[in-house]
């Protein structure tokens, strides 16, 4: 059994775990970083064809992790987003152009960012990189968590556990933590269509559940894509992947029209299904948690990995201010800190998204529709336009400095 | 007639008596933790200001020497000492250095913790200290120019003293005694004698007639939201000063 010794461990090389081991390794923070898989240093097929909706403020932080600029060579900026009811004839649009010259923010594959992480943690002195390594236990007493793997032993101060929504290592909290399931399942696949998407991103609400086409990067034989995210019932769900490409092609068209021209399913179709999960406390003596772990919410308005982010960006600003002082970083009243600042916006972004599925299905929808009060209504009031696209650019609220500048406006 | 001493006997049994409650998430010494990240980056400020020995990097302090006044459990000698300075605590009570002494173990920190009181333990002092700190003493101490007499004694010529403590105002009689202890509960009622807290002038002139010169005072007060202590605004409360040895 090799024994190691750090301030902070991490377990999981996710984006949300990848990103803090590099904020901490950049401000000179030895960290520890532990995955139960390796690296992922290829572009593959076959991987899941999820796709981030990187927000203004989270491109600015991979901006002041470096790392931007390889990331942007795979995302397709997003300029305007147009959003409609099934059945409505007045659209909700933002338009990047109503808040400044940034687009709202960017698309990009998982596999993409992911793997621009992970060369980056390959490169960045101050991370050690435990690979293939299953964590079998997280056991704490009143100055250390230890992490046993197989054949390591991890002695930290801290443990940040990002090992996603479906987190065993809360398992082993007594930390309180709500889940529910959304009832719908999420079909996630490529599409090619016929007429160049402008950078647009289209959503589409249905009492079924939200119907969203993401603008992706043209191939290089110059072909236009997009990206589909359908959230329905998991039996409509079953039924839709069952179709033959051709059918399932046809239906898409028949559900989005013709604004893209011709519609074609472009590779493997995959499924999600959805749910929620919400952290009460986000530590627990010297196990913190953070992105999906503590807070998991429905994609409808692609802000999981941006919400994480922002997490990542109070948690790390903590604990190196913590650090600078010499302070021990597994103490309660650092991590409270982090706490208390994110725990708001956690509550604001899992409430409004569920707000926003649940209002759409609800018995109440029909008196909604017949008072008028549409998405339409936003598009009349603009401050309030300007508020959730502040609120989904990821520009309200206080932004932690380790997450760089916003760029002037 | 007993010889004169800085210390308040009455307040032993209490720190005895919460021995394994210093390093505690919800314990009587909480508000303590959450001054702390405040508190040593003042006194990393002051040692900057003065020239003393902060040179950037992991460990700022190293190669100074550091005397923790009041020390109970370590909540200040720690950080202090992984920052990098040689650290001696220093506590009235014998229960507080055991426990300080055992925390600091565990970590492998090398802190070295005596029980007494200053102007004894500065009689037995041979090499003197570059720095001195004492947080939330200041207002429990009986005899203040003894006291200041005895952190004028360890300190080198140039040394400084760090302290933190509670000003003897209307505004800290209503905030730190009645909402702090009796309404809030962030500290254990009787925590504080109000009587005993200190006017920035009461220190200035006691430090002076030990040859130490005040430097600077500044506000300390917490963000009732976050929890967190800052430095700066009024010092009607709580605040934090520095002063140099002649």
């Amino acid at each position: 059994m090799i024994q190691k010794n750090t301030q902070i461990a991490i377990i999981g090389a996710g984006p949300i775990g990848a990103v803090s081991a590099l904020t901490l390794a950049q401000a000179g923070t030895p960290v520890v970083l532990i995955d139960k898989g390796g690296p992922l240093n290829k572009v593959v097929t076959d991987f899941d064809r999820r796709a981030y909706a990187l927000s203004l403020s989270s491109i600015q932080y991979l901006k002041s992790l470096g790392i931007w600029d390889q990331v942007s060579q795979f995302a397709q900026p997003i300029e305007k987003i147009w959003v409609v009811e099934e059945g409505s004839k007045t659209p909700l649009t933002f338009d990047h152009a109503e808040l400044g010259k940034d687009p709202l923010g960017a698309i990009v594959e998982s596999q993409h960012l992911l793997r621009t992480l992970h060369n980056q943690l390959a490169e960045t002195k101050n991370i050690e990189w435990l690979q293939h390594t299953s964590v079998q236990d997280v056991t704490q007493d009143e100055l250390f968590a230890t992490v046993t793997g197989e054949e390591v032993e991890v002695k930290a101060s801290l443990v940040i556990c990002a090992d996603g929504r479906f987190s065993k290592l809360r398992e082993k909290t007594q930390l309180k933590t709500r889940a529910w399931s959304y009832g719908q399942t999420a079909i996630v696949c490529p599409l090619i269509h016929e007429k160049p998407h402008n950078g647009w991103a289209f959503e589409l609400f249905t009492p079924h559940g939200p119907f969203a086409i993401l603008p992706m990067q043209d191939t290089s034989q110059g072909q236009h894509t997009s990206s589909l995210v359908w959230s329905v019932p998991p039996a409509y769900a079953e039924m839709l992947l069952s179709l033959d490409e051709k059918t399932f092609s046809q239906t898409l068209q028949d559900k989005f029209g013709e604004g893209l021209g011709h519609l074609q399913l472009n590779g493997k179709r995959w499924s999600y299904p959805l749910s929620g999960v919400l952290m009460e406390k986000f530590f627990e003596g010297r196990m913190v948690f953070a992105g999906d772990a503590t807070c998991g919410i429905h994609p409808v308005a692609g802000q999981g990995l941006n919400l994480g982010l922002q997490g990542v960006g109070s948690l790390c600003q903590s604990l190196i201010g913590a650090l600078d002082v010499g302070m021990d970083p597994g103490r309660p009243e650092i991590l409270e800190q982090y706490h208390v600042q994110h725990r708001p916006r956690v509550l604001a972004m899992s409430g409004g998204t569920h707000g926003i599925v649940k209002i759409f299905e609800s018995p109440l929808n029909y008196i909604r529709e017949s008072a008028g009060l549409g998405l339409g209504v936003v598009q009349k009031i603009p401050p309030l336009k300007r508020l959730f696209m502040r609120v989904a650019m990821g520009l309200q609220g206080s932004r932690p400095s380790v997450m760089g500048q916003l760029p002037p406006r | 007639m007993e010889n004169p001493t800085s210390l308040n006997p009455q307040e032993i049994p209490f720190y005895d008596a919460h021995k394994d409650d210093w390093w505690a998430e919800k314990g009587p010494f909480q508000e303590l933790h959450r001054m702390n990240p405040a508190r040593i980056a003042y006194t990393k400020a002051c040692l900057e200001r003065e020239n003393l020995g902060v040179n950037g990097g992991k460990k700022p302090l190293e190669g100074l020497r550091g005397l923790d006044i009041g020390c109970g459990g370590g909540i200040a000698t720690e950080p202090l000492a992984r920052l990098g300075a040689m650290m001696t605590g220093l506590d009235t009570s014998g229960e507080a250095c055991q426990a300080a002494k055992a925390h600091a173990q565990k970590q492998n920190l090398e802190i070295q913790y005596h029980q007494g009181t200053i102007e004894k333990f500065a009689k037995d002092v041979t090499s003197p200290f570059d720095f001195v700190v004492a947080f939330e003493v200041l207002e429990h101490v009986s005899d203040l120019s003894l006291f200041c007499q005895g952190v004028s004694e360890v300190l080198k010529p140039n040394g400084v003293f760090v302290f933190s403590t509670l000003n003897r105002t209307s505004t800290s009689y209503l905030g730190a005694k009645i909402l702090g202890e009796y309404l809030f509960r962030l500290l254990p009622v009787g925590t504080h004698n109000w009587s005993q807290f200190l006017k920035p002038s009461e220190v200035r002139n006691s430090l002076k007639s030990s040859g130490i010169t005040l430097k600077s005072i500044e506000g300390f007060r917490p963000n009732p939201l976050t929890k967190k202590w800052y430095t700066g605004g009024s010092n009607a409360i709580n605040y934090l000063g520095y002063g140099v040895k002649e």
